[in-house]
């Protein structure tokens, strides 16, 4: 772990004449909230800079290339993977007063944001027009826009509407040299390599992102929300398959375990069954006839499956009401535990059944604690480790739990992340998916946008190749629970999966 | 079988069938220094600039040997050969089809679709192929075969290859297999036309359909000669010959079908269409296929992607400038949902040919969007990148070129900016 001992005065002035001294943050004590994010990985940067333009974002690439420091892009810091830890002390671009809302079509159904713009004020901004933006992580309320960007966020409602790359137009990024390029525009697509899909998901390792066109969507007719509760898991993931192949795609479809239930239950006081092991929320909207059509195949489906007890709500209050335990899940696990690890995975649907038992039997193996709350519908699994971060031996155990829920993922043809990214949390898995050919290609396109980092480098000098967001996605770059004594020696990880 | 490309005609035919033989050619060619254009099913292969060079022709509509359907995963893993159709009949035992469609989809394929970035109907409401590519193996210049992206609906795992390669027109690697999210195939479709005689009404009807609480499967509005063909294409008696003809198709629930179609009905019948028609399963099918009719035939066809309301400006100014070439046969097909329109024209002579094409090329430089002249005669082809300029992210994508393919084996002087 680096630390910030040694303050290059030549940066930080050269930094404050680019955008004002109030926007450059250097002292050690005003440094630490940007030392972590949403994950348990932490870093000391070097410096925090908060643009307010563009233009001078691209200043301060310039700014950092002179002074040989890498830059690390911030939004929010909700990251879950250490995609926002500032390693290598780095000076964190922080885009916080980038806030615009440059542009509505109406019409055409498009927005321009400047990507720190948190996600939920674009939908609020355009709802009067009966538009909504589409994906919407349960960190809505605090992400920003250009941090589901680097992420390639999803969310509850992404199983029908695609995840953030879908809703993606186009992108303005500050590239290595400081340059703003657009990729793609404000159309569904346009000619040439589609840069805005190879860089929507590059967790901030190819440049930054200035502006962001998206495409809005018009607010459904009618919205059906159902909440049923089943007393096995196994009933309630019979179910997502049994939707699933009646030929629907609900517009969300997620799943709270018993533990989740008894986390959620003395904040929110939902008054679930107490036999019930697992609660299932879906949702569907659109037209009243397609609407009503499917709530009666859900509702038969979920009877058939014996669901115990089933509420319904079709107004914005009982709405509201019945999703509060689902969005406020993660939060109310500090009621077990100090600390949560929350793992992100994916497995193809009808495998959700067979994994959970493992999660189940990873837990107990390990003697960790494991609460679910997920996107059922989508196969894509949040396994919550919850441990007390101050005693090393229960860290230790959480990393390891992670890493074999995730290797059980794999083997059932799953994805590494659905969502949160790998970061620095996941590169030392990369290998159980991608094989050295793979990783090849994929630092070639690194390569192509920020250059080839040359021999001989003077020491000191940030390799060129990973100007931005260093140690970040390949493996080898960081140790994910470095700071709580972690070794590169403590895992390894084996195999890679072959889906051809 | 002809593997001629813009009037160029390779040295030799490479036919692999398994992922070792591709890599085993590609790697060959590479070695020799030669360069190679991969086929699928031909359909689109004029696309794209003039090769630089084409030494070998990589045929892959052999390369069908793996189609793995998940229909409870709603996901496939398909090679790079297999058509369309033949796809589409095998997911259609499960109730589920491809999220897109394609012309031709007896002949094309897959892989060629999916390098292509190939525009069908469906756009209006699913949106493009990229959207629904989650996994991708690509064999890479020097044969090296690699994947990115995951089978599973949802994954972000490394950088999304994949979606580098949607449309890259095989200049960064030749895909070889693809996964793709599935769709359930709806209970029930209508299509509905309705013709107007102008087309201003036309436009705002279709728009409104477009910003209104539901997303026809396709909303397609047909401008010119082609109005009139589709028209009559189902037995209608002729109509007037200054028509705009709206297509709309509905899919959904029995009942949610039902409830759109008279929406649709109710608004055309009330919005000022000269006629409309309710049309039974073969009628449909009958009424698109013309337009496929169109697109092929055309001789000089011109796609132009932009906001919805642009690109109909753009096809009433090209309407208007255009009028005087009267035995030109111009007519436009706007994908309203989606926002794209090609124009499709077949003048009478070479003269006439140039003529029209700079007209067109011309128009569309001067509106926001892109564009990419996919059929003209190779005398204008010389003169011309046959793609729009992207800025300066070409210097990017010459990197990312470089990166790839640094002895430029695959697709020479085909791509953006002669990549
Ligand atoms: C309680 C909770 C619930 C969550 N639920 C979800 C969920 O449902 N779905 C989901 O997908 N995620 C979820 N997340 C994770 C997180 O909120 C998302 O990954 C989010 O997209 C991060 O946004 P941010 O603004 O916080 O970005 P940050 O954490 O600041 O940054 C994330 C990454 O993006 C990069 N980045 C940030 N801004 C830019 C920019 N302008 N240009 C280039 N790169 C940039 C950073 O370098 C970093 O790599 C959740 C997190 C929490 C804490």
């Amino acid at each position: 772990m680096s630390t910030n001992n040694s303050v290059n005065s030549n940066l930080i002035s050269d930094l404050s004449n680019a955008v004002g001294e109030q926007y450059v943050i250097w002292q050690a004590e005003d440094l630490l909230v940007y030392e972590y994010d949403g994950s348990i990985d932490k870093a000391t940067p070097q410096a925090v800079v908060l643009p307010e333009t563009a233009e001078e974002v691209s200043e301060v690439v310039k700014i950092a290339n002179k002074h040989g420091a890498y830059i690390v892009a911030r939004g929010a810091g909700t990251s879950l993977s250490g995609g926002a830890v500032p390693l290598r002390d780095a000076v964190v671009i922080a885009l916080t007063r980038l806030t615009s809302l440059i542009e509505v079509d109406a019409k055409n159904r498009i927005a321009i944001v400047e990507p720190g713009m948190i996600n939920l004020h674009l939908s609020q901004r355009v709802s009067h027009l009966g538009l909504f933006y589409a994906p919407d992580p349960a960190s809505q309320k605090t992400c920003t826009i250009g941090g589901n960007i680097g992420e390639n966020a999803g969310g509850p409602h992404c199983l029908a509407l695609g995840v953030t790359t879908n809703h993606v137009l186009g992108l303005e990024v500050v590239l290595a040299d400081g340059s703003l390029n657009w990729f793609g525009g404000t159309e569904r697509e346009s000619t040439g390599y589609d840069l805005r899909g190879a860089f929507v998901g590059s967790e901030g390792t190819l440049g930054i992102v200035t502006k962001i066109a998206v495409r809005l969507l018009p607010k459904p007719e009618t919205i059906h929300s159902m909440l049923a509760a089943f007393t096995t898991m196994d009933a309630a993931s019979n179910t997502v398959s049994a939707i699933i192949a009646a030929g629907m795609i609900p517009s969300a479809l997620e799943m709270m375990d018993r533990k989740t239930i008894d986390a959620v239950e003395p904040f929110y006081n939902p008054g679930y069954p107490a036999e019930a092991e697992a609660v299932l929320i879906v949702e569907v909207d659109g037209l009243y006839e397609a609407v009503e059509e499917q709530t009666e195949t859900i509702l038969s489906i979920c009877n058939q499956n014996g669901a115990m007890e089933i509420r319904e709500a079709d107004d914005e209050d009982t709405r509201t009401k019945l999703w509060e335990t689902r969005k406020g899940a993660i939060g109310a696990y500090g009621t077990i535990a100090p600390t949560y690890y929350l793992v992100d995975g994916v497995v193809p649907r009808t495998k959700l059944r067979q994994v959970l038992q493992q999660v189940d039997q990873i837990a107990a193996e390990l003697n960790v604690t494991v609460a679910n709350v997920f996107h059922a519908g989508d196969g894509n699994i949040h396994p919550a480790i919850l441990f007390n971060e101050q005693n090393p031996d229960e860290v230790k155990q959480a990393i390891l739990a992670g890493s074999k829920i995730l290797e059980a993922c794999v083997a059932a043809g799953g994805a590494l992340s659905g969502e949160h990214g790998i970061g620095i949390e996941k590169q030392a898995y990369m290998p159980l998916v991608f094989n050295e050919n793979d990783l090849e290609a994929m630092s070639r396109l690194r390569t192509a946008f920020i250059g080839e980092s040359p021999d001989n480098e003077p020491i000191g000098v940030p390799s060129l190749g990973e100007r931005f967001n260093p140690g970040k996605v390949f493996p080898g770059g960081a140790i994910h629970g470095e700071a709580y004594g972690i070794t590169s020696e403590s895992f390894r990880s084996t195999g890679t999966q072959d889906w051809q | 079988m002809n593997y001629s490309v813009d009037g160029l005609t390779p040295k030799s035919i490479e036919r692999p069938e398994t992922i070792n033989e591709l890599s085993d050619v590609l790697s060959t060619v590479h070695s020799h220094g030669l360069s190679a254009i991969p086929l699928g099913g031909r359909t689109r292969i004029k696309v794209g600039n003039i090769p630089s060079s084409y030494d070998v022709a990589i045929d892959l509509s052999g390369f069908i040997g793996k189609i793995e359907h998940e229909p409870g995963d709603m996901t496939v893993v398909v090679n790079a050969g297999v058509t369309l159709s033949t796809l589409n009949k095998l997911l259609a035992a499960e109730g589920q089809r491809m999220p897109f469609e394609v012309r031709n989809p007896d002949k094309a394929t897959i892989g060629g679709s999916v390098a292509s970035n190939a525009p069908g109907h469906r756009q209006s409401s699913t949106g493009g192929i990229r959207d629904w590519v989650i996994g991708m193996q690509t064999v890479l210049a020097d044969g090296t075969v690699t994947k990115s992206g995951g089978r599973v609906v949802k994954n972000v795992q490394g950088y999304e290859m994949h979606r580098l390669n949607t449309g890259a027109f095989g200049t960064l690697g030749i895909v070889s297999q693809i996964a793709f999210k599935l769709v359930p195939i709806p209970a029930e479709q209508q299509t509905i036309i309705a013709w107007f005689d102008d087309d201003k009404t036309a436009a705002s009807v279709g728009m409104s359909f477009v910003n209104g609480v539901f997303m026809p499967e396709a909303i397609t509005l047909v401008s010119g000669p082609a109005a009139k063909r589709v028209v009559t294409a189902n037995g209608e008696s002729l109509p007037p010959d200054n028509i705009w003809a709206l297509l709309i198709r509905l899919g959904g629930g029995v009942r949610s079908v039902e409830r759109q179609v008279n929406e649709v009905v109710g608004t055309v019948g009330s919005q000022g269409a000269s006629g409309f028609s309710v049309l039974d399963d073969s009628e449909a099918s009958k009424t698109w296929s013309e337009l496929e009719v169109i697109h092929k035939q055309a001789e000089i066809s011109a796609r132009l992607i932009s906001r919805p309301s642009i690109a109909l400006t753009t096809v009433s100014s090209i309407e208007k400038h255009l009028k005087i070439n009267a035995d030109s046969d111009i007519s436009a097909v706007t994908d309203l949902g989606f926002g794209s329109t090609t124009i499709t024209a077949n003048p009478s002579n070479d003269a006439e040919s140039l003529k029209v094409a700079k007209l067109i090329n011309n128009q569309l430089l001067e509106t926001s969007g892109s564009f990419v002249i996919e059929a003209c005669p190779l005398s204008i082809k010389q003169e011309m990148d046959v793609f729009s300029h992207v800025g300066n992210s070409i210097n990017l994508m010459r990197r990312i070129k470089h990166e790839f393919d640094p002895n430029y084996t695959l697709n020479p002087g085909r791509f953006v900016g002669k990549i």
